[in-house]
Formats: C-alpha cells, sequence, structure tokens
C-alpha cells in the first residue's frame, strides 16, 4: 500500500533521514523502532507531506505522493495521529471528532462511524461536551486516534502513541491498537516501547540515525538480541 | 439631562460597535495566519468607492448599493490575500506587517491617483440621517442600525466558529495549523475564510463611516482602522472577545470624553484616549482579555 | 576592542560614500539638485536613526516622524525672531512669544525636549513586545500630530510657521549624517547592540535576560529619538517652513521604506536603501507630475509616488524580506568573501 524508496528528509542543512526504503503491504502492521532523534517522525511526517522530502519517492497505491500538499495526501487515505497527540485544546471531544471528517462528504457515514468510536472509545463519549484540554494524557491519545479514524483512512501512522502515559493506560491503548488491527486497518507504528509493538506487528523496520538498520518480520527483529540490545536497548528473546 | 446621556450612551454603543467590527477583522486574519493586517481599512475604501461609483453611475437603491459595497470590500480582501499576502504566508510576522503596510499604501494613492484628495459627496437617503423617537429622546438610525448590525454580526459569527466545520478549523487553525491540514482541511480555504470573513465585517462598518461622512476619499478606511488597531490592543491582540471589547471600550472612552472635555481642549480627545490607553497597557501589558506570555504558543 | 575598531572603519566607508554625494553636490550640481541633496541627507539621518531603534531591538516602528517633528517644532518655535512671532506665533505661550534664542541655544533645547520625551515615552512603550508594540508607535505618531495641530497658539495648529533662520548648510547636513552612520554603527557592534540583537531573536534569551533587555531597548529608543531630532532640527532650518503634514504618514512611509528596502538589519542597509529609494522616489516625482516626454505630454498623476514605495516595499517583502544589503553590514560581507576566496585559494 505505502512504498518509500530511498527517502532523504532535510530541515536546511540538517538531515533528518538518509535514504530509507521500506514497504507496508495492505491489511498490515508494520512496526518503525528506533533510538530517540533517529529519524522516526521526520520519516512519518514527510509521508503526510509535514515534513520536506529532499529526496527519494513516496507512493501510496502506486501513485506518487511525494510533496503534494497534506490537505490533499490525507484526502487519498492515509493519515497520521501525531507525536504528543495535537488535539485541538481548546475545542470540545466532539468538535474534535467533527473536524477529523472534515474532509468526508458523505454525512451518513460520518455519523455511522462517529457512532462506531465512541462504541470503542466510551470514555470520549462520557466527555463529549468537555474542552480536550481537560481530558487526561491517555483520554487525549484516544481522542487523537478517533479523529484520525474519523476521516476513514486506509491506513492509519501513528507516532509514538504511548510517550508520557502510565504503564496501565499504555495497555488500553495497546489493546486498543489490537482491537483495530482485527479490523483489519493497515497501521504503521512509531515506538520506542519496542516489546509492546513487535507484540502487534506483523513486520517491523530499525532506523538508528536516520538510515534504516534493520528491515524484516517482526518475530525475526525480536530473535536477533544484537539489534533489539544495541539499538533498543532491551534483551532479545 | 438624562435624555442627553441616553442619547450620548446610544452614541458610544455605535461608534464602539463601529470599532468593534473592525477590531474583530483584524484579529480574525492575525488568530489564523499572525498577519497584521494594515491595509483592512483600505478594503473599506474600496468597498466605499465602489458604492460611490454605484451611485454615479444612477443606482440609488440602498438594496443594490449597500450589499455592492459589502461585496467589494469582501472581494478586495481576497484579492489583497492572493496577491501580497500569500507569497508572504510563511514568512516573519515583521515582514507580513509590513507587506500590509505597503499594500496600504498603494491602494490609498491608487484612490488618489483616480479619484483625487479631496472627499467626495456621496449622495445618502433622506431617512439615513433621520431619527427615531424613544420617549422623549431622539436616537439617529444610524445609530441604531450600527449597534444592531454589530451585535447581530457578533452572534452570526460566534454560531460560524462554533457549529461549522470551517468555523472550527479556523479556531483550530489559530493555535496548530499543520495538525489541521492533518485533518485533511485545505490551510488556503482557511485563510481565506478568514479574509472573506473580516473582508464582511469591514464592508459592515464601512457602509456605516460611508453614512456618517457622507463622502469617500483616500484615506476614508485608514484612519478608523488606526483606532481599530488601538481598541484590539487594549483588548488583548490576537483575542477575538478581545477585539469586541476593546473597540466597545474605545468608542465608550471617546464619547465620554466629547461630553466632558471642555471646548477648548476637544481637539486634543483623540490624543487624550490614546495616552489613556497606554496608560491602561502599562499597568496590563496584555491588555484587557489578553493571555500573557504567548510566546511560542502557535506551533 | 578590535570589533569596534572594524565597526569603526565600516562607518568610514559608510560616511566616504556620504561626503562623495555632498561633495559632488557642492561642486557640480545646480540649486535644485542641492535642495534634493540636503533633503536626504535629513532623510537619510531619520533612516539611521529609525535603524538604530528597529534594526537592534526588533520591533517595527512607526512612529519615528513624531520625534523629528518635536525636535523641528522646538527649535523653530525657539530660534524665530520676535519681529515674526509677532505675527505668527502672537499667543505662544510660556512668554515664548517675546523670546527669541540663539542658534546654538535653541538646537540644544530642541534636542533636550526630544530626548526627554523620548525617555518618557520610551519608559511605556519597553512594557510591549511585537506587534502591540508597533502599534503603541502608532499611536504616538498620531498623538503627537493631533497635538500639534490642536495647541494653535504654540505651533499654529494646521498652519505653517515659517520665517525660521535659514541657518542649516548642506556641510553641516553631511556632518551630521556620517556622524549618525559612525554612532549607529558603534552602538549596533556594542556589546548592548549586539545583547539587543540576541534577545530580538530568541524570545527564550530575551526572558531569561528580563530588565536589562527592558532597558537596552529603552537605550536604543531614545538614541534613536536622537537621532530623529537632529534631522528635524536641519529640517527646520533648512527649509524655514513647517508644517505638521511634513511629519506625518508620507515621512513615515518614505523613511520606512528606505529602511526596509536598503535592510532594517544593518547601517549599511540604512545608507543604500536611502540612496536607491531617493533616486526611484524623485524619478517618480517627476513623472507624477505630468512632464513631456520626447514631445509626448504625461499626464498629471498625484499619488504616484506613494504608489511607488507601497509596491516597492510589498515586492522587497515578497522577493528579499532582508533588503537589499540582507542581515550583516557590507564590509562584513566583503571580508567573509575576502576570507573565502583566501581559504579557497589555499585549498586549490
Amino acid at each position: 500500500m505505502l512504498q518509500l524508496e530511498n527517502v532523504h528528509v532535510s530541515y536546511g542543512p540538517i538531515k533528518a533521514v538518509r535514504g530509507v526504503s521500506l514497504e507496508v503491504k495492505g491489511g498490515e502492521i508494520v512496526a518503525l523502532l528506533g533510538p530517540n532523534g533517529a529519524g522516526k517522525t521526520s520519516l512519518v511526517s514527510s509521508v503526510v507531506g509535514l515534513a520536506p522530502t529532499s529526496a527519494g519517492k513516496i507512493r501510496l497505491d502506486g501513485a506518487d505522493i511525494t510533496g503534494e500538499p497534506t490537505e490533499r495526501i490525507v484526502t487519498r487515505g492515509i493519515t497520521l495521529t501525531p507525536e504528543g497527540r495535537r488535539v485541538f485544546a481548546d475545542l470540545t471531544v466532539g468538535e474534535n471528532l467533527q473536524l477529523g471528517a472534515a474532509c468526508r462528504k458523505d454525512r451518513d457515514g460520518v455519523a455511522e462511524d462517529l457512532e462506531t468510536y465512541l462504541e470503542l472509545f466510551p470514555i470520549l463519549r462520557k466527555r463529549y461536551a468537555a474542552r480536550a484540554r481537560m481530558l487526561s494524557g491517555g483520554e487525549q491519545q484516544m481522542l487523537a486516534i478517533a479523529r484520525s479514524l474519523m476521516s476513514r483512512p486506509k491506513m492509519l501512522m501513528l507516532d509514538e502513541p504511548s510517550l508520557g502515559l502510565a504503564p496501565r493506560v499504555v495497555d488500553q491503548i495497546f489493546e486498543l491498537l489490537h482491537g483495530l488491527r482485527s479490523k483489519g486497518l493497515t497501521m504503521l507504528l512509531v515506538e520506542q516501547n519496542a516489546n509492546e509493538a513487535l507484540d502487534l506487528a506483523d513486520s517491523a523496520y530499525v532506523i538508528a540515525s536516520g538510515s534504516l538498520v534493520f528491515g524484516g518480520k517482526a518475530a525475526d527483529l525480536k530473535a536477533s538480541g544484537e539489534v533489539m540490545e544495541m539499538y533498543l536497548g532491551l534483551e532479545g528473546h | 439631562m438624562s435624555d442627553y446621556i441616553l442619547q450620548q450612551a446610544f452614541n458610544a454603543l455605535s461608534v464602539g460597535g463601529e470599532y468593534a467590527l473592525l477590531a474583530l477583522g483584524l484579529a480574525i486574519v492575525f488568530s489564523v495566519m499572525n498577519l497584521v493586517n494594515f491595509a483592512h481599512g483600505d478594503m473599506i475604501t474600496v468597498g466605499g468607492y465602489a458604492m460611490f461609483l454605484l451611485l454615479m453611475f444612477g443606482v440609488r437603491d440602498p438594496l443594490l448599493v449597500l450589499p455592492f459595497g459589502v461585496l467589494m470590500t469582501v472581494a478586495a480582501a481576497l484579492l489583497l490575500e492572493r496577491i501580497a499576502f500569500k507569497p508572504v504566508r510563511n514568512a516573519s510576522p515583521t515582514t507580513g506587517m509590513l507587506t500590509a503596510f505597503g499594500a496600504s499604501i498603494v491602494i490609498q494613492n491608487i484612490a488618489l491617483i483616480f479619484g483625487g484628495s479631496r472627499p467626495k459627496a456621496v449622495p445618502t437617503a433622506d431617512w439615513i440621517a433621520s431619527s427615531i423617537s424613544l420617549g422623549s429622546v431622539q436616537i439617529p438610525i444610524v445609530q441604531v442600525l450600527e449597534t444592531g448590525v454589530t451585535i447581530a454580526a457578533i452572534i452570526g459569527l460566534v454560531a460560524l466558529l462554533r457549529y461549522t466545520t470551517v468555523g472550527l478549523a479556523m479556531r483550530a487553525a489559530a493555535k496548530d495549523v499543520p495538525t489541521v491540514r492533518l485533518m485533511g482541511i485545505k490551510a488556503d480555504r482557511v485563510i481565506l475564510t478568514a479574509f472573506a470573513i473580516s473582508g464582511f465585517l469591514a464592508g459592515l462598518a464601512g457602509i456605516f463611516i460611508l453614512a456618517r461622512r457622507g463622502a469617500v476619499d483616500p484615506f476614508m478606511g485608514f484612519a478608523p482602522v488606526l483606532k481599530a488597531f488601538v481598541a484590539a490592543v487594549l483588548g488583548g491582540f490576537g483575542s477575538l472577545p478581545g477585539a469586541v471589547v476593546g473597540g466597545f471600550a474605545l468608542g465608550i472612552a471617546e464619547v465620554t470624553l466629547q461630553v466632558v472635555l471642555p471646548q477648548e481642549i476637544a481637539g486634543f480627545r483623540d490624543a487624550i484616549v490614546f495616552f489613556l490607553i497606554g496608560v491602561v497597557l502599562v499597568f496590563r501589558p496584555q491588555g484587557i482579555l489578553g493571555e500573557r506570555p504567548d510566546f511560542g504558543e502557535k506551533s | 576592542m578590535s570589533n569596534l575598531v572594524q565597526s569603526a572603519k565600516g562607518a568610514l566607508l559608510l560616511g566616504a560614500i556620504v561626503a562623495l554625494i555632498a561633495v559632488a553636490a557642492t561642486l557640480f550640481a545646480e540649486p535644485f539638485y542641492q535642495r534634493i541633496v540636503f533633503i536626504f541627507m535629513v532623510n537619510l539621518i531619520a533612516v539611521i536613526g529609525l535603524q538604530v531603534f528597529m534594526g537592534n531591538a526588533g520591533i517595527t516602528n512607526y512612529g519615528h516622524i513624531a520625534f523629528m517633528g518635536i525636535a523641528a517644532y522646538t527649535v523653530a518655535i525657539l530660534v524665530t525672531p520676535i519681529a515674526i512671532k509677532k505675527t505668527a506665533l502672537a499667543n505662544a505661550p510660556f512668554g515664548l512669544a517675546g523670546m527669541e534664542f540663539g542658534i546654538w541655544t535653541s538646537v540644544a533645547i530642541a534636542l533636550l525636549v526630544t530626548v526627554v520625551i523620548a525617555f518618557l515615552v520610551g519608559s511605556m512603550l519597553v512594557r510591549q513586545t511585537g506587534t502591540p508594540a508597533s502599534i503603541a508607535t502608532l499611536a504616538l505618531l498620531v498623538i503627537v500630530h493631533v497635538v500639534i495641530m490642536n495647541w494653535v497658539d504654540l505651533t499654529r495648529g494646521p498652519r505653517a510657521i515659517y520665517g525660521v533662520p535659514v541657518k542649516a548648510t548642506l556641510g553641516w547636513a553631511a556632518f551630521c549624517a556620517i556622524a549618525a552612520i559612525f554612532v549607529a554603527r558603534l552602538f549596533r557592534d556594542s556589546r548592548w547592540g549586539l545583547q539587543l540583537r540576541a534577545a530580538s531573536e530568541n524570545i527564550a534569551a530575551a526572558s531569561a535576560m528580563g530588565v536589562r533587555i527592558k532597558r537596552l531597548r529603552l537605550a536604543a529608543w531614545v538614541l534613536s529619538a536622537a537621532l530623529l531630532g537632529v534631522a528635524g532640527v536641519l529640517f527646520s532650518l533648512f527649509v524655514g517652513t513647517i508644517s505638521p503634514r511634513s511629519f506625518y504618514f508620507d515621512l513615515t512611509f518614505l523613511t520606512l521604506a528606505m529602511l526596509v528596502v536598503g535592510g532594517v538589519y544593518s547601517v549599511s542597509g540604512a545608507v543604500i536603501g536611502s540612496v536607491v529609494m531617493t533616486v526611484g522616489f524623485e524619478i517618480t516625482r517627476y513623472l507624477e507630475n505630468g512632464p513631456s516626454l520626447a514631445g509626448i505630454k504625461l499626464p498629471e498623476m498625484f499619488g504616484l509616488t506613494g504608489v511607488f514605495l507601497g509596491v516597492t516595499i510589498v515586492l522587497c517583502m515578497i522577493l528579499r524580506p532582508h533588503g537589499l544589503v540582507g542581515g550583516d553590514e557590507i564590509d562584513e560581507i566583503w571580508r567573509r568573501r575576502s576570507q573565502d576566496r583566501a581559504a579557497g585559494g589555499d585549498v586549490s
């Protein structure tokens, strides 16, 4: 579904990503792992056009989307739940969700999806009229994910959904992602929390200092003690 | 005596309403794209000349002339965004402000070239100059209309910002443009909407400015917007409720001074009002409703 | 210290350009053009004054011309002979109608009044930052204009004050312009200037410096006003007739355009912008009056100069937002180039 060919991302003289190629197939869940500052956020931001792709090609379903404006890429059916959640703090939960569906014309479908996700995230129904700034970190993360889903994407990218959340809440978030997986949603998951991510993912990539150091099956990565230890600071299984 | 006070109160409301309309237009554009639009008043000038031309061609029906003026003000706002502001959209606020300043000079001087510097009288309908009686009090109809239109416009704006998707997007964009784009919303559309709204509010205010002055000249919009800027700073720059509060506060202050100042120093009114506002800002630098500090809040 | 020597050298270079213009005008130009060169010098001082505040404090200033007006009016009121005051300023307050001061006393008092007012206004202003501060400067321009227009006994209101002795010469104007260049350049490269510029680029640094940054901003503001005061005094003592219109938006637009086009962040920008815009402005003004070119009579188009100024500002902001010169002084740019060339030579 999504193919990256030798993608470079630079901010002026600073090179954040140096030639990464990867592929996400339809229905698959891919984990993108790596230490802090490895370029993970830059890479997913470049896919949706929020970071400048200085070289390389990004394809969605075969169509070249490199350099297209963010809003057009999103309407093609791929979206990103950004790092740090970025919910609209002054808007209510309901208004946030409404904006998530802003690019859609099918009113009935939107109402239907809203019902689905309020079912899936009961806390959002409970706090529907509250301003997003009043929500806890975990609740805001759920809102951010639900808001992304409201655009009915073919593929969802999540940037560090567990960042800064209590372990119990992290478990909730991953439970939810497992639920989305069972619905067949294609996902690219950026995580520091490697173990949890690999339990969920079909395949995985590891980047460090802007370059790819591993690409393959999630299970293989788990088995490779070396990579796990060197780049992710974890004991392999 | 109380009749006089009631009359002046209405006067203050209508003057304040005019400033509030203008300050709101400035605040909307500023909140969405961090642009200090010095050319805001010159859109009014464009609308004013448009109405003047229509009247010269013999079209006298206010139901044609007034909407045409508002429409042309909106068109001027949108055109200005395309020509001057879009190219500097990602530049620093100073660059944007100076661009607007330059655009303002251009519009004033084009009006000067084609219209001359002398005010040109605009024939207004008689009913505009008439008054309505409220008990024993005579209130000019312009003031009643202006106050009413201001209140209606504020209610309409609140509704738009609360209940429409583009309104929500504008509120969201005031804090976080990239995430708004992630929703598949065109940043361009949000910005154009902000300009259209600011142009519409300016157009409404322009009608009343024209009605009071009874003439068009190249600076007819620039001068009132100068005051609206001060009102916006007083209320808290970039805050929409602040713009309304600042506008009315300025209107009330002006009319109050007009009433209490002795004849000899009445001419100093504007200087005194600005000075008093400066003193208020010494004690409350963020303005009446402003947040402080808002450094880097926008990402 | 070598830093200041370097900036003095840079100022010398800019000063030489100004001196050259003045000498050439004195030797070769007809009175009409000499007059243009004099006004150019006055505007140049005003633009340099504007640069001292805008370039270092990073706050767009729309109120600078107010100080030029204050100084111009003060010196005119003091120095005008009693005989003329009897008809022009018969009701002047503080007994000024019956007083007449010498030229140097008048100039000194005018500059003092300007600086004191600038200090008082600046103490209020430095509490604001960014856009609100800019709007406050705009309000200042309006306040001063309203006062001049309405304090009829002192200023003749909207009518002109005439009969100011014409004492200023092109030599004096050029001298003051060169001195202004040195002052502005040394301030820019002094510790204060560096700190101010660092703070205007970095909000975190600014808030860490807190009170100190406000004091520095005030210092730049007062220095800026003093230079504008010099410009105002020269204007008054050269033209001999002043009116409120001379110190309002037209001159604000012109001087701001000069600085912005040249480049706000350097004194070189102020000088080069003033030269370029003066040439452009005078050409447009010639066209504005409807001259005959190649036998064709062009129509009069009052407002053409304004269109020129506005269009230049907009184009400059779109194409070259840091102005013709950019962020650095020309001597700094040259030095870097020659260093690069020397370094390049070593490698190959």
